[in-house]
């Protein structure tokens, strides 16, 4: 255990800023809002608030559930591509950085090594993700009642809701950077696109030869778990437990699995690595 | 009796390197390479540029896949298996710490990671160095690098330690510190130093064993002084050289008038000045060709 925490600390010393991002990208957000808001006041008074609360002729709880839970996906982006820029980096940092040698100088496993970068790739990520979604949630229901709207769980229940599809959009992508970053040290993030882009045209060459041929497209899986925060907004109320039945839906175990599966054939690829 | 003894006592052989090869392509880096390390010995590995010492170390600590058997106390090591750091640590020719890190965070990262990390000796070296314990790794000097390297391996209880090229590029009197500092720390008669290096002469003293390694074959393994005793320096003047080749010597240097070989010490020539051979020269004598990459 002490090993393992060893390891966290310095993945969170040698890799906090990119892992930051995310916190970065909503405080530059509120603070930048604020000084909007306070600059507007200054200049040409308050606003009439309240009469635009009581005049409102549109739901505003389907309103703010709305935009909320667009903000809290595009969030859950924002912590998706900080995961994977924080893999690359992780991964294959200590080579860049020509350290590698004293990192595995010491008695310590390459799956004790790797389970503390995939911490902080995933659980503490998605832990960021939740914090900040509420925070979100916290000045935005605050904001709101400034208008007479009072929606504190109306808010907090719709920063939260694509928690479950932005952890597994997060597992899903994660996990193929991980692959890739653990097969490549130099550039994975470049040579990813490259190969799912060189697999995409071979499929299409192949489908346009042999028409009654269906291949597997990895570009659209790849889309289709990018975009799977979203697909929950067709759903007339999204809340928490809706989403959380989504998780047991049979695509979604099946990219949990592949996840899964990616992970694990990317620390036995990253264990034959030589080191120079 | 102590933990080493007793280990000693059930295997007398604890660092083993049996027949292995290691090739990058169609390069041979390595060829059938065997020795064994033995307990409290500083042993030298002396070798050209590219001769495969650096190789050899990296096989020895799982970092690169081989053939052949390295084993450490009877347990057969494979590649990038941890448990060899239990009872080795390492200093590679680059400085290799993580310029991310400050001093302390360095510090603290092997006191927890390893083990064997000897509180009392890491606090004492410490006191006497002047490391800035605040600043970034990357933001020190090469010597101070190497210096923080040093202190943080001789702060672990192992009983070997590899260092591979350590002083490369540092000024002379920093390498006269740094070997001074792991006599002073490290070795004793239950610890073994293997050591790679180009700077002959600076461990040329202290060292007990050699090793040649050329184009990634062992050529000798033998104790320093023995080798000594086997080979001198014969010196007579350059008009009489063909004497000297007469007893085809590999190298022969020519110096003010004079020619000199290392030839086997039962060698005589009348009038001829014998002197104790130097470690480059036997070197020399074995693998021949100029010394610039010694």
């Amino acid at each position: 255990m002490k090993q393992y925490k060893a390891l966290l600390r310095k993945e969170w010393q040698t890799h906090r800023i990119t892992f930051l991002i995310p916190s970065y990208v909503v405080t530059a957000f509120f603070v930048f809002s604020g000084l909007i808001s306070v600059y507007g006041a200054i200049r040409y008074g308050m606003p009439d608030f309240i009469s635009i609360g009581e005049t409102s002729r549109i739901d505003p709880d389907l309103v703010i559930r709305g935009l909320l839970y667009s903000m809290s996906v595009v969030l859950g982006w924002f912590c998706i591509l900080s995961s994977m820029q924080s893999n690359e980096n992780m991964l294959n940092g200590d080579y860049v950085k020509k350290c590698e040698i004293m990192h595995n100088s010491q008695p310590v496993s390459v799956l004790k090594m790797m389970a503390a970068k995939l911490t902080l790739s995933i659980p503490l990520m998605m832990i960021q993700y939740a914090l900040l979604a509420v925070i979100s949630g916290v000045i935005i229901a605050g904001v709101l009642s400034i208008i007479g709207v009072y929606s504190f769980g109306t808010c907090i229940g719709a920063v939260l809701s694509p928690l479950v599809m932005i952890f597994l959009s997060m597992m899903s992508i994660t996990a193929i950077f991980w692959l890739f970053s653990c097969m490549f040290r130099k550039q994975a993030f470049l040579k990813l696109w490259i190969s799912l882009a060189v697999i995409d045209v071979f499929r299409l060459l192949v489908m346009s030869v042999w028409q009654e041929i269906q291949l597997f497209s990895p570009f659209g899986y790849f889309f289709r778990i990018f975009f799977l925060p979203f697909s929950m907004v067709k759903s007339d109320i999204v809340t928490f437990k809706v989403a959380w039945q989504t998780i047991g839906m049979h695509e979604n175990l099946i990219s949990l699995l592949v996840s899964v599966l990616m992970f694990i054939a990317g620390y036995f690829i990253y264990k034959r690595r030589e080191l120079s | 009796m102590t933990l080493y003894e007793k280990t000693f006592e059930s295997n007398p052989v604890p660092y083993e390197i049996d027949k292995v090869c290691k090739n990058y392509g169609k390069f041979q880096a390595l060829d059938d390479v065997s020795f064994t390390l033995p307990w409290g010995k500083i042993v030298g590995l002396l070798g050209k540029n590219g001769a495969g010492k650096s190789t050899l170390m990296r096989c020895m600590l799982g970092y690169l896949k081989h053939e052949g058997k390295v084993s450490l106390d009877g347990m057969e090591l494979k590649h990038r298996d941890h448990r060899v750091f239990n009872q080795v640590a390492f200093i590679p020719d680059i400085s290799g710490l993580d310029d991310r890190m400050t001093v302390k965070q360095s510090w603290d990262y092997i006191k927890d990671m390893n083990p064997h990390f000897n509180n009392d000796r890491a606090e004492r070296l410490l006191a006497k160095s002047n490391l800035p314990m605040n600043k970034k790794v990357g933001k020190l000097s090469k010597g101070m690098k190497t210096k923080l390297y040093l202190l943080l391996t001789l702060s672990l209880d192992v009983r070997y330690l590899l260092l591979d090229e350590p002083t490369l590029g540092l000024d002379i009197a920093f390498r006269k510190e740094f070997f001074n500092i792991i006599l002073g720390e490290f070795f004793d008669e239950q610890r073994t130093i293997f050591i790679s290096t180009h700077q002959v002469e600076e461990v040329e003293d202290i060292l007990q064993e050699i090793i040649f390694i050329d184009k990634g074959k062992i050529i000798l393994n033998e104790e320093v002084e023995a080798l000594k005793q086997r080979l001198h320096v014969i010196t007579i003047p350059a008009d009489r050289i063909a004497e000297l080749e007469a007893h085809k010597p590999k190298v022969i240097n020519s110096t003010m008038g004079f020619v000199s070989a290392v030839v086997d010490a039962k060698v005589e020539i009348e009038g001829a000045i014998y002197n104790r051979p130097k470690l480059a020269d036997i070197f020399m004598e074995y693998v021949g060709g100029n010394n610039e990459a010694v």
